[in-house]
């Protein structure tokens, strides 16, 4: 499986306040974070690096397309992985949508660490693109910006 | 001194008078001033606020001011120079939270160095999120269950055994074990290599027959979640907390089981061995467990429990016979995911198909389908319309070897160790002691190397 680029962790929400909240959680680790507004725009990126962690809040309305593209995920993008994070009144959802293939899913803002470090893992076990000595030495500089 | 502290005061008194609420953190976030109005705002949670620290945590018992403090924290943007929007929440008396507009504005000489953040909310709460009927509205018990219902249907049609449709001699006796584990609840491993179709063959099994008391399919992703987390899911899954009645239709997916810890394999081996289970478990593993313990590298009576039925699914370049079947049927897939209707292969588009290595399996099949079926224009797939690294791996042989690289090294590692001061710096704010600190040498090493590297003109 190709892929033209590093695999990237990328979080689709309406506001911006979980993937700063994520940010926090990530400073130490390095992790860049990519935000998309919408689920098209999301699913659309993950075609030119398969091995995205992918963070989606779920809302009510477009749940039944979340749910329908997580399905096709597993198929079109085996090595994508996602979670999904909500507001707590749709805490219901929590075990369809882990039934789908969510690999994590938490209501909490302030209980991101399991998912940041699971999204950790997961980015670690991503094969790279190949790299060249000089640019393998560079990547592991740590104190990255 | 005695003047700025009177000139605190009077900033103070200021700020208090304004309805807005305005709070002030430190360069460690940590609270160190409230107005009036933001404490009216917080209410009797804002009591000891002061000295706390704005960060984000993951502990769920921490409470109190702290807690508070961590609704206050500003995007981490700001500590960079940046003015930003946010919204801040409040929890209520009765756990309800409540949101603000707020704009947080960094104070700094520099905008690398930010020693003190200004956050000012609006007068007005944001509207609640659980009265927006389209956004997070709760759904309701019978919404919820037709959801549940609609969507298990869908997951049966999808996860029917075609992925094991072939006529080599393994993917036939795949095929009979397959049947044999659906039409029973002994636990079942599935091992084969990544993209063999692991995780399809356990759909496939569970919502084989009645998709409708199929129950949940509960999977666990062993090599990337906390040890913690799958210990406590599965401890509650087991005991029932979870499903109640459902739960003795259900299935708990253990992928990728043979990552786990040793501790973690001796908790769940303390749920599963010799004990009875409400739900049926299906893990998933790169090599058979069994043989695993063999090496002393899998706790053995874990191995055993999870073993029951083992499937071992094949790489697919020892079925290539069954290419030209499986590309047609994820063809047939793609047609019917869109409007383009492509009919089939050209012969030298199989034929690099039957010709490639296939290290992704079953699952790189399926993708690279779909992508020549979104390529193609004809009626057909040709051989170009396969993506590159098909054509990569039929000419790897043709191209010439790589030209060795090569690293000027003084030239390099300058460049790394200007790299490496510019990111302590960056990350001590510009402080050349605590940058040096970092970077393991004293001050007037580090001014000197600067000096040498021209980084003082910077």
């Amino acid at each position: 499986m190709t892929s033209t680029r590093t695999a990237r962790l990328i979080v689709c929400e309406r506001t911006g306040r979980w993937a700063a909240a994520l940010r926090m959680e990530l400073a130490e680790a390095g992790v860049r974070v990519w935000e998309t507004r919408s689920l098209a725009e999301c699913w659309e990126t993950l075609a030119a690096a398969p091995g995205n962690f992918v963070v989606v809040e779920l809302i009510a309305a477009t749940a039944d397309d979340l749910l329908g593209k997580m399905v096709g995920l597993e198929h079109r993008f085996p090595r994508t992985r996602v979670a999904v994070v909500a507001d707590r009144s749709l805490a219901e959802y929590e075990w369809l949508l882990r039934e789908a293939g969510a690999v994590h899913f938490t209501c909490s803002l302030r209980q991101l660490a399991p998912l940041a470090r699971a999204a950790c893992r997961h980015l670690a076990q991503v094969p790279t693109p190949r790299q060249g000595l000089a640019e393998r030495i560079w990547a592991g500089l740590p104190w990255r910006g | 001194m005695a003047r700025s502290r009177v000139q605190a005061t009077v900033l103070a008194r200021l700020l208090n008078s304004v309805p807005q609420p305005v709070y002030v953190l430190d360069d460690e976030l940590t609270v160190i001033f409230v107005n009036r109005a933001c404490v009216d705002w917080l209410g009797p949670a804002a009591e000891g606020i002061l000295g706390s620290r704005a960060a984000y945590h993951s502990e769920p018992e921490v409470s109190g001011p702290q807690s508070v403090a961590a609704g206050l924290c500003p995007p981490p943007e700001v500590l960079g120079g940046s003015e930003v929007s946010a919204t801040v929440p409040r929890a209520g008396d009765r756990g309800q939270v409540s949101y603000r507009q707020a704009r947080f504005l960094p104070v700094g000489a520099r905008p690398d160095d930010t020693f003190a953040v200004i956050a000012i909310l609006e007068t007005e709460d944001l509207p609640q999120p659980a009265t927006d009927t389209t956004q997070s509205r709760e759904p309701s018990a019978t919404e919820l269950h037709e959801r549940i219902e609609r969507f298990r249907r869908e997951a049966a049609g999808r996860y029917r055994a075609d992925w094991l449709l072939g006529k080599c001699p393994a993917i036939r006796r795949v095929r009979r074990q397959v049947e044999l584990a659906a039409a029973s609840r002994a636990s079942v491993l599935l091992v084969g290599p990544s993209g063999s179709g692991r995780r399809h063959t356990a759909g496939a099994i569970h919502y084989r027959g009645t998709p409708d008391s199929a129950g949940t399919l509960v999977p666990l992703a062993c090599s990337v979640l906390d040890g913690d987390l799958i210990r406590s899911t599965v401890t509650a899954l087991v005991s029932g907390d979870v499903f109640a009645d459902e739960s003795a239709h259900g299935t708990l997916l253990l992928n990728d089981v043979d990552e786990l810890s040793d501790e973690v394999q001796a908790e769940l081996a303390a749920e599963f061995v010799d004990r009875p289970l409400a739900m049926r478990l299906i893990a998933t593993a790169k090599q058979p467990l069994v043989a695993l313990a063999r090496k002393e590298r899998y706790r053995e009576d874990l191995a055993a429990a999870l073993s029951t039925i083992t499937v071992e699914l094949p790489p697919l370049i020892q079925r290539r016979e069954d290419i030209p079947l499986l590309s047609q049927l994820f063809l047939e897939e793609a047609n019917a995911r869109g409007a383009r209707q492509i009919s089939c292969f050209t012969p030298e588009a199989l034929d690099a198909l039957h010709g490639h290595g296939w290290p992704g399996n079953i699952a790189e099949l399926a993708q690279v389908v779909a992508q020549a079926h979104g390529q193609t224009a004809g009626p057909r797939i040709g051989v170009d319309d396969l993506p590159e690294q098909i054509h990569f791996a039929a000419h790897a042989a043709a191209r010439p070897p790589r030209e060795e690289e090569t690293i000027v090294l003084d030239e390099f590692l300058g460049r790394v160790e200007r790299e490496l001061i510019r990111r302590a710096l960056g990350r001590s704010k510009g402080n050349k002691a605590k940058a040096a600190r970092l970077l393991g040498m004293t001050r007037p090493r580090l001014y000197r190397r600067m000096q040498q590297l021209g980084l003082l003109e910077e």
